[in-house]
């Protein structure tokens, strides 16, 4: 019994290393501005967000939204239709100062935002929504699905700026 | 002799994908540009493969059918109770495809004016407020409102009339309104 207890004691560790190691990280980068600013990077690996949902109520392991399952042949249709097509900017909107982007940069849907304080940029990549509406089981997502297909992103997803203070979210 | 026939399957490979590669770069594009004058006006440019508005076309043809169903099968163009049926659209097209070149609807108002014609192979509608500003021009080739309503019964057939204003106006321009400061124009290239 004590054996079995250290045997437990000793791959607990391991398994949880591994899982930090093999895992794809959201890495979340607040940058305050000013000179004594804050920057903080917080590495949030999607393994173990994963893991965690596991024992997380019902309400948060699956999102319920059955009136969309009618659309979502379409939609697929449509994703297809876009990671087919050549690069180039789909949507331009000018308004004085302000713009938006929504472009397609290989297979990535790039939506830069510019409202004259605020930038931001958010990359789409088209993999992840395919893999995402590939998980709705006709009734529904599993976060825990929704979180894999976070991981198939890589590099920039999300960055605001405004003025000298930032936020990025990455996946690594 | 297995070099030869290596060779053939590497270019035949080669020729499929460039001709893919192709097909893709000349696949047509739905471009929508909407322009305000002056130098703080918006300007808003839409470009979307044409396949992509065929899907957009399907789940419209989706969503009339099930509106179609669900109130005795009758188009609501904001006409209190009185719908028009698909049916009756279908036999007036019928009459009216038949008729060739004509003015169908003249409507002078005012300084408004509305003029529904058929040219050819085109309907057009015109409208002009006579202030020198406010005009537009509209072509609907005749095969799109064909395919249109070439469904049977209560039917109408978004897709067919997408594609048919896909083969018949690529390259043209499709929609040109100009109304005081904005100037709109779609066209697929």
């Amino acid at each position: 019994m004590a054996t079995k207890l250290t045997i437990g004691l000793l791959l607990a560790p391991a398994i949880f290393l591994g899982l930090l190691l093999s895992a794809d990280y959201a890495i979340i980068d607040v940058r305050e501005g000013g000179p004594d600013g804050m920057h903080i990077i917080v590495p949030v690996p999607l393994s173990l967000v994963r893991l965690a949902l596991t024992f997380a109520p019902a309400e948060a392991k699956y999102v319920q939204v059955p009136e969309i399952a009618e659309y979502m042949p379409y939609v697929e249709r449509m994703i297809e239709v876009l990671r087919e097509a050549s690069d180039g900017v789909l949507v331009s909107v000018e308004e004085g100062d302000e713009t938006v982007l929504v472009e397609k940069v290989g297979d990535t849907i790039e939506v830069h935002v510019n409202n004259g304080d605020d930038i931001v940029d958010v990359a789409v990549p088209l993999d992840a929504v395919l893999d995402i509406l590939r998980a709705y089981d006709g009734e529904g997502f599993d976060t825990r699905d929704l979180i894999r297909a976070v991981g198939l992103a890589h590099g920039n997803i999300v960055h605001v700026r405004n003025g000298d203070e930032e936020v990025k979210v990455y996946i690594w | 002799m297995r070099n030869r026939a290596l060779t053939a399957v590497a270019l035949a490979a080669a020729l499929l994908v460039t001709g893919g590669a192709q097909a893709q770069q000349d696949a047509p594009w739905l471009h929508i540009r909407v322009t305000e004058a002056g130098e703080d006006g918006s300007r808003v440019a839409v470009n979307l493969p044409v396949s992509l508005v065929q899907v957009f076309a399907d789940i419209a043809e989706k969503e009339i059918q099930k509106e179609l169903s669900g109130d005795g099968s009758r188009l609501n163009f904001d006409m209190d109770d009185h719908g028009i049926r698909i049916a009756d659209l279908r036999n007036a097209w019928t009459e009216l495809r038949n008729a060739g070149d004509a003015d169908f609807v003249e409507v002078e108002d005012g300084d408004e004016y509305v003029k529904i014609s058929r040219a050819a192979d085109k309907i057009v509608i015109e409208f002009d407020k006579r202030d020198g500003n406010n005009n537009g021009r509209v072509e609907v080739p005749v095969a799109v409102i064909d395919a249109l309503l070439s469904g049977e019964g209560e039917q109408i057939n978004i897709r067919a009339a997408l594609d048919a204003l896909i083969s018949s106006a690529t390259g043209g321009e499709i929609v040109f309104v100009e109304d005081g400061n904005t100037t709109v124009r779609i066209w697929i290239e």
